[in-house]
């Protein structure tokens, strides 16, 4: 890293002094492409500017990427270059001019060599040209020796705001393997994203809408529309006064692709306070666009920053441990340096053979998949984890229910009964019926109607009452009838009431009660067992949870994930349970 | 007092104790023994949860206890320890027959599990009255009541057991003496074959045997591993002598 900062300074210092000097000499020989960066420039219309021999030396310098040129009207540029070398009589040098708002036209040694619209000295005579025009130069007008550029142009009808301008001279056939490389790079690039972005879209939709999915294909999306801009004003004659729009759109999408890949961290890796990164996004992108900024330089410092949020979301993702974080860091690290070396590339003006940046998208776009993937299995695996614990509670059910002491000590009441009050062993035989054929129907279902719940618990308290000599009431307040309850939470209540509450032989009520809030239901259930009653003055109750409270927790949690809450504790003498659930 | 060993002296009259939390299998129990025990019983009484039952021990003695294991959703192995330190036979009867192997460890008498009919309660009272099988003997830990609570020791650290007054003392291998509230003959049925009966009032481990000897007079002696000395009637001589030739 030390060294891509050392040799980053150097290669800026290079530029810059390359600028001051102004490196205008072209060599006919050379195999090349001049850009011609620093002009002299000044308001103003007198066509003698256009002549070799004028003395421009009071003029201001300026460079073309300089945004701050504020003209409203006619204005004049001049350079000087030095041609050397033999002319190569099979290739032709052509001057290319983009961006340059809005008409111009251009002069060669004061010869006109071509016209971009039409200046003019207001609005109405002003008519607005390409983005990109190309000037082949004759022979003769390329000797060797000194030449001077000048150009006359008007932006009355304002400039845009991309400024984004180069003027270069080369020869067709550097410019035109310059421009296929460029394509190449650029196809290349939509080709990847765009079969990522379907691909990440088809497994969004024929998956479980695993949303970082969606989010990378949205990524992938902006990416193909922040490249193909480009080529479109390669290739086609754009008028310039689309060039807002390309560009705004080619600054969005960038910025875009910037935030979407930052919210995918955040999603891929299950970061807490989703919102909260999003929101500070998006201010953050706010914030940049109204900095005093030329629109490069903003997304340049947002992408800085935000490439440091990226690489702290992932931070915290691989200290927290989750799967993929650390191959989704070294995909980042990859898009990073491809992003910092075309950073280099349009400061440096140099051709693209020389930073093999470009290739690094592969193993980012195959890094962040591999990492998506992985967090995809272990999701997988907690889901998995989920249906068993599912299965669990299911077998814990039944296991509870029909588990061999209640059946064993059931049949034994009946057996005693049989002797003692045959009728009454029918009554216990059939409750019990009952409550074996209720249990068998809802096992297996996650939730079931409170109504069905409340007449297991009916059931129950009776099958109880016949074995204990005593009678149980079952008092049911307020209507819920149509609310669904995980099954046997209220029948493992009941029990549990009964086995600590009530003394043998020692009859009793249990009230179930259920109340309505604005955000919330809540159910209590109490009793009026005596056993308990000892303890009533003690606040908070010493009680250690049985299977049954587990198992009623258990239940909860999985219908409700953490919107529900369960309390006891007396309530004027009498034990109650409270349930609230969130609705 | 010839059949002695063969036939320990049990009384033919009997106190029974039920602990059970549902009154008509309490009932029933009570009907199933009096058809089996008929008039050996002297009293019977029923109650519905420990508490009760325990402060009818402090007050009554009994000589069996027929007890469920889980009373009120109460620990079982708390029930079982107090059950099992007592003076009395305890026979559990319970549902929960995953309980039973700890039972015995502990010394119960008999397992009865839920449901059952009245054979089957009558071959737990049946081990009342004679030996069991030495081999179906399971016990490997005796209970002691300290106070309030119950201290466990493995029968593996006992030397030997010594009658005392009403009590029997246990002479464990490092020195220590355990108080056990049980008579010499009820402790003698649930000890498993590697004890025996050397005396009246001794009942040694066979393990920690050094030798043993014929003295004059009619008299023998048993010496142990860690050198004490201990008497043996003349009958158990011939027994024990039969016993350690095998």
């Amino acid at each position: 890293m030390k060294k891509a900062i050392i040799l980053f300074l150097f290669l800026v210092t290079a530029v810059h002094g390359q600028g001051e000097n102004g490196r205008r000499s072209f060599h006919l020989d050379g195999k090349s492409i001049l850009y011609l960066s620093t002009w002299r420039y000044s308001v103003g219309d007198d066509l003698n500017r256009k002549q070799p021999g004028f003395n421009d030396s009071a003029w201001a310098t300026i460079h073309m990427d300089d945004p701050k040129r504020e003209s409203r009207g006619i204005h004049w540029y001049r350079t000087r270059i030095h041609i050397s070398g033999e002319q190569d009589h099979g290739k032709s040098l052509t001057l290319r001019i983009f961006g340059l708002p809005m008409a111009y036209d251009v002069f060669w040694d004061g010869q006109p060599i071509g016209q971009n619209g039409r200046v003019g000295k207001n609005k109405e005579e002003e008519v607005p040209g390409s983005i990109m025009q190309s000037y082949p130069l004759k022979q003769e007008m390329i000797l060797p020796g000194e030449h001077v550029i000048a150009i006359r142009l008007s932006d009355q009808h304002g400039q845009s705001l991309f400024r984004r301008c180069w003027i270069a001279l080369s020869y067709d056939s550097d410019w035109h393997s310059y421009i296929s490389r460029i394509l190449y790079r650029v196809f290349l690039w939509i080709g990847i994203y765009s079969t990522t972005m379907v691909l990440s879209l088809a497994l969004y939709l024929g998956g479980r809408r695993h949303r970082p999915f969606l989010i990378f294909g949205a990524f992938c999306l902006v990416t193909v529309l922040y490249y193909s801009v480009m080529p479109l004003t390669m290739l086609c004659d754009v008028h310039i006064s689309y060039f807002d729009f390309i560009f705004g759109s080619r600054y969005i999408n960038f910025l875009l692709a910037q935030i979407l890949i930052n919210i995918f961290l955040v999603f891929n890796f299950d970061h807490p306070h989703k919102i909260y990164h999003i929101g500070i996004f998006i201010v953050l992108a706010i914030f940049f666009c109204t900095l005093n900024l030329p629109p490069y330089a903003r997304t340049k410092w947002y992408s800085g920053i935000m490439i440091f949020y990226g690489f702290g979301l992932l931070l915290h993702a691989v200290k927290r441990k989750k799967p993929g974080s650390i191959i989704a860091f070294i995909g980042i690290l990859f898009v990073t340096i491809s992003i910092f070396l075309d950073f280099l590339r349009s400061i440096l003006k140099i051709g693209i053979v020389t930073l093999p940046g470009e290739y690094l998208d592969i193993p980012f776009i195959f890094c962040i998949t591999l990492s998506i993937s992985r967090r995809i299995r272990e999701q997988d695996r907690l889901h998995e984890a989920a249906k068993l614990r599912s299965h669990r509670l299911e077998t814990e059910l039944l296991k509870k229910t029909i588990q061999p002491h209640f059946m064993m000590n059931t049949l034994l009441s009946i057996i005693s009964l049989i002797g003692e009050d045959p009728k009454k062993a029918v009554k216990l035989i059939k409750a019990l019926a009952d409550e074996f054929r209720m249990i068998n129907r809802i096992s297996s279902q996650k939730q079931i109607r409170l109504q069905e719940e409340l007449r297991l618990c009916r059931i129950h308290l009776e099958l109880m009452g016949y074995r204990m000599d005593a009678k149980y009431e079952f008092h049911v307040e307020g209507t819920c009838d149509d609310d669904t309850v995980p099954p046997m939470i209220f029948h493992t209540l009941v029990e549990n009431g009964l086995t600590h509450a009530y003394e043998a032989k020692e009859s009793g009520h249990f009230w179930f009660e259920c109340a309505r809030g604005r955000d919330h239901i809540q159910y209590r259930l109490r009793n009026d067992g005596s056993l308990l009653r000892p303890f009533s003055h003690q606040s908070k109750p010493q009680i250690e949870e049985g299977m049954g409270l587990k198992y009623v927790r258990a239940r909860l949690e999985e219908c409700y994930t953490s919107h529900w809450e369960m309390e006891y504790g007396f309530n004027q003498d009498q034990w109650e349970v409270t349930i609230t659930i969130d609705t | 007092m010839g059949s002695d060993y063969h036939h320990r002296y049990i009384k033919d009259v009997m106190k029974i104790l039920i602990v059970e939390d549902e009154p008509p299998v309490a009932r029933y129990i009570e009907r199933c023994c009096q058809n089996i025990l008929g008039n050996k019983i002297t009293s019977m009484d029923v109650h519905y949860s420990l508490k009760d039952a325990s402060a009818l021990i402090e007050k009554k003695s009994i000589d069996l206890c027929l007890l469920d294991l889980n009373l009120k959703g109460k620990n079982g192995y708390e029930l079982l320890q107090s059950a099992v330190s007592g003076s009395f036979h305890t026979i559990i009867v319970s549902a929960h027959t995953d309980q039973a192997v700890e039972a015995f460890r502990y010394g119960v008498l008999d397992f009865v599990p839920k449901p059952f009919e009245e054979d089957d309660l009558r071959s737990a009272l049946d081990r009342y009255f004679n030996r069991v099988q030495e081999h179906e003997l399971m016990t490997k830990y005796l209970t002691t009541k300290k106070g309030h609570s119950y201290s466990v020791f493995p029968l593996d650290d006992v030397l030997y057991f010594k009658a005392a007054d009403v009590y029997v003392e246990a002479h464990l291998k490092d020195g220590k003496v355990e108080l056990l509230n049980k008579t010499m003959d009820r402790l003698e049925q649930i000890l498993p074959s590697g004890f025996f009966r050397i005396h009246r009032s001794y009942i040694a481990a066979i393990s920690c045997i050094q030798s043993y000897t014929h003295i004059e007079g009619g008299t023998c002696k048993i010496t142990l591993k860690n050198g004490d000395v201990l008497p043996l009637s003349r009958r158990r001589y011939k027994e024990l002598h039969r016993l350690m030739d095998l």
